[in-house]
């Protein structure tokens, strides 16, 4: 094999779309050379499928997977890793994989989605909140969130591209959800595919809107009371999450509405971020970082007591129905 | 010669506990040479809701009459109802007509607060009575009646004309409990005199954050379900009392109701102060000053707050809606059953 792209991370909708858009392809891509490998395939919940178990490190499915690629056709290998976005800053494991990665071919190829932090930022707050792990506004929650390292282009992907083991390339998020998702994440590895693919089509993931995040935030704090030892890791617990993410959808409470920026605010987060922004953009791309950062748009979360009547009547009786079913969900449960 | 002086609030500014105070000390009072009306306090806003309406009561005729011919200094009436009062023409009319009517002199006797203790007590006061569900910064935005509040306009007509004296206590310079007696000095009454009143009624503690969002919530919820319409105030008011109970029993709050968060303290103080310096200056020859009430904020955020108490909240508040909710049915089916007979 003589090229193997991966698609390391991103943003939750570019993962997601990545994800959602391979299956689709996998015979149009394996046509023009391209092959998307059998092996360490795992179903992404949101649907779609990831290389996911890679990521784990050296041990688990390298050896079929080299075994794999050996026999392939084509001239090029796609593989999504989207955790390893996540282990630039360890050393060991890092290497670890890239001497895997080099292992299946001549040529390496890297890359990952970035987008500005703000967005970032919120939808992270949005995915505490809907798993019960956050309780707080945002305001409140920034300054836990912020040391998320991944937050940083700069810290979390220097080690990457500054490996000159393996080519790195970043795909602006502005703009990448226009195009075929796929189709750009091998574009930017310098891959020829066809073009007129479509642009991805698949659902975006669910996001709480502005009074799922009320209903969530008010249902979580309930639920640290009423069930014992209440941790959001625990399995049952989570899916009881998706259940009341599906739920909040049902009353149409979610929907990519939320923003929980003040104007001030994200001034003052983008304050921090700007400099390295720049640094990690000329060391990428060659330029200052011109990706545009959602300052007008305007803050929408609300407070639960400012709710529309209708609506506040709903939430109450959504927690209250909420953290019954969880309750009894789990004593009943093992 | 007696003089008629009316106590017209302002409101929030302690008129329960001065009238409490002022009818603990009737007998005292009188020996000073100062009447009060011949009721308890309850009785007094009516009757002198009606003087402003030109329609004295018989009462309050003897009364007066009474007072002139017991040689009293001072007939004192009160009722923070009359607040409005002072921006109507007619009202103001009616009130000095009754004094002429009755040989005496009007002065109409007001305390003034600071618009931020001041709202901030109305807006407890409207929540925990259900009259309104926003939120402090929205009825902060747009107090109604609006013209209250704006203390370089509110008392014009009173200021203006010639048929009322007006004199004007600072809300500051009142302590509770006494009260009454800061108000009988400000009458007029030496401060010697004064000085044997006993402490009396206190005023009462404001509600805390989490009380005033509790109270909130129940409107919304009943509201939501048309018990405003079907179920009578009283009862509803019932329900506040239990949540009431309910906030003391679980130590809810461990401090009053403050809405002002500083940047809307800001933007009030920036509002109100002109306004407030033309009044002080025409009142005591100087200007508002920089002393503001102030408190504890508390940005209460129900949703983080501690979870014991997010569920005592919500669940109290559904227990509460569902004894409403089975009243209203049950008054709905009688109501039926009525209407079949």
């Amino acid at each position: 094999m003589r090229r193997v792209v991966v698609f390391m991370g991103g943003p939750r909708d570019a993962t997601a779309a990545v994800q959602r858009t391979l299956p689709g392809l996998v015979e149009t891509l394996a046509e023009v050379g391209v092959v998307v490998p059998e092996s360490g395939r795992v179903d992404s919940p949101g649907g779609g499928f990831s290389h996911q178990p890679l990521e784990a490190g050296p041990i688990v499915g390298w050896a079929a997977l080299r075994s794999e690629l050996d026999s392939a056709p084509g001239d090029s290998a796609l593989l999504v890793i989207p955790g390893l976005v996540r282990i630039g800053s360890a050393a060991t494991h890092r290497l670890a994989m890239l001497a895997e990665l080099s292992a299946l071919a001549d040529d390496v190829s890297l890359v990952s989605v970035v987008g500005d932090q703000l967005t970032l930022l919120n939808d992270l707050y949005l995915q505490q909140v809907a798993s019960w792990r956050m309780s707080k506004r945002l305001a409140g929650a920034v300054s836990r969130l912020l040391t998320n390292v991944l937050l940083d282009h700069e810290t979390s992907l220097r080690p990457w591209y500054a490996d000159n083991r393996a080519r790195y390339a970043a795909v602006p998020m502005s703009g990448f959800m226009a195009e075929n998702p796929v189709a750009a994440v091998l574009h930017a590895a310098g891959v020829d595919v066809p073009a007129g693919l479509p642009p991805a089509t698949a659902a975006a993931p669910l996001r709480l809107g502005p009074i799922g995040v009320e209903a969530n935030r008010l249902l979580s704090t309930y639920l640290r009371a009423e069930v014992a030892d209440f941790r959001p890791d625990d399995p049952g617990i989570a899916a009881a999450s998706r259940v009341a993410l599906t739920r909040a959808d049902r009353l149409d409470w979610c929907g990519n509405t939320f923003w929980g920026f003040t104007r001030r605010a994200a001034e003052k987060v983008l304050a921090r971020y700007e400099v390295s922004n720049h640094r990690f953009a000329r060391a990428v791309w060659g330029t200052d970082w011109t990706l545009p950062y959602p300052l007008e748009r305007a803050c929408t979360q609300v407070d639960f007591l400012d709710l529309d009547v209708k609506v506040i009547d709903q939430v109450h009786r959504f927690v209250l129905a909420m953290a019954e079913k969880v309750s009894h969900d789990l004593q009943v449960t093992p | 010669m007696t003089r008629l002086v009316i106590h017209a609030g302002t409101h929030a500014t302690d008129a329960r506990a001065i009238c409490g105070q002022l009818a603990s000390w009737r007998g005292r009072l009188d020996t000073l040479g100062v009447r009060l009306h011949p009721d308890d306090p309850e009785a007094w806003a009516d009757d002198i809701r009606a003087l402003a309406d030109d329609e004295a009561p018989p009462a309050l005729v003897e009364t007066a009459h009474r007072a002139l011919r017991d040689g009293k200094t001072m007939l004192l009436l009160s009722s923070e109802g009359l607040e409005d009062s002072l921006r109507e023409p007619a009202d103001i009319a009616s009130l000095g007509a009754f004094g002429r009517a009755v040989g005496m002199g009007v002065t109409v006797l007001c305390v003034l607060r600071d618009q931020l203790g001041y709202l901030n007590e109305l807006y407890c006061d409207r929540v925990i009575r259900l009259q309104t569900a926003k939120s402090f910064a929205s009825f902060a935005a747009a107090p109604d009646p609006a013209r209250r509040f704006d203390y370089g306009k509110a008392f014009d007509v009173v200021l203006g004309g010639d048929e009322l004296g007006f004199v004007a206590v600072p809300y500051d310079q009142m302590q509770d409990g006494t009260q009454g007696r800061t108000l009988l000095e400000a009458a007029g009454v030496p401060s010697t005199a004064t000085a044997s009143l006993p402490a009396g009624s206190t005023r009462e503690p404001l509600p805390g954050p989490v009380l005033v969002a509790a109270c909130r919530l129940l409107f919304k919820r009943a509201w939501r379900l048309g018990m405003f319409n079907r179920l009578p105030r009283g009862r509803l008011l019932d329900a506040v009392a239990t949540l009431r109970r309910r906030s003391d029993e679980q130590a809810w709050d461990d401090a009053p109701f403050w809405g002002w968060s500083e940047p809307l303290r800001q933007v009030a103080i920036a509002r109100y102060q002109p306004g407030n310096d033309v009044l002080a200056s025409a009142l005591w020859g100087r200007s508002w000053g920089e002393s503001w009430e102030s408190g504890r904020y508390v940005d209460l955020d129900l949703a983080a707050s501690s979870s014991a108490l997010v569920v005592d909240v919500l669940l109290t508040i559904d227990g509460l809606i569902k004894d409403l909710k089975a009243e209203k049915t049950e008054k709905a089916a009688l109501t039926a059953e009525n209407a079949g007979a």
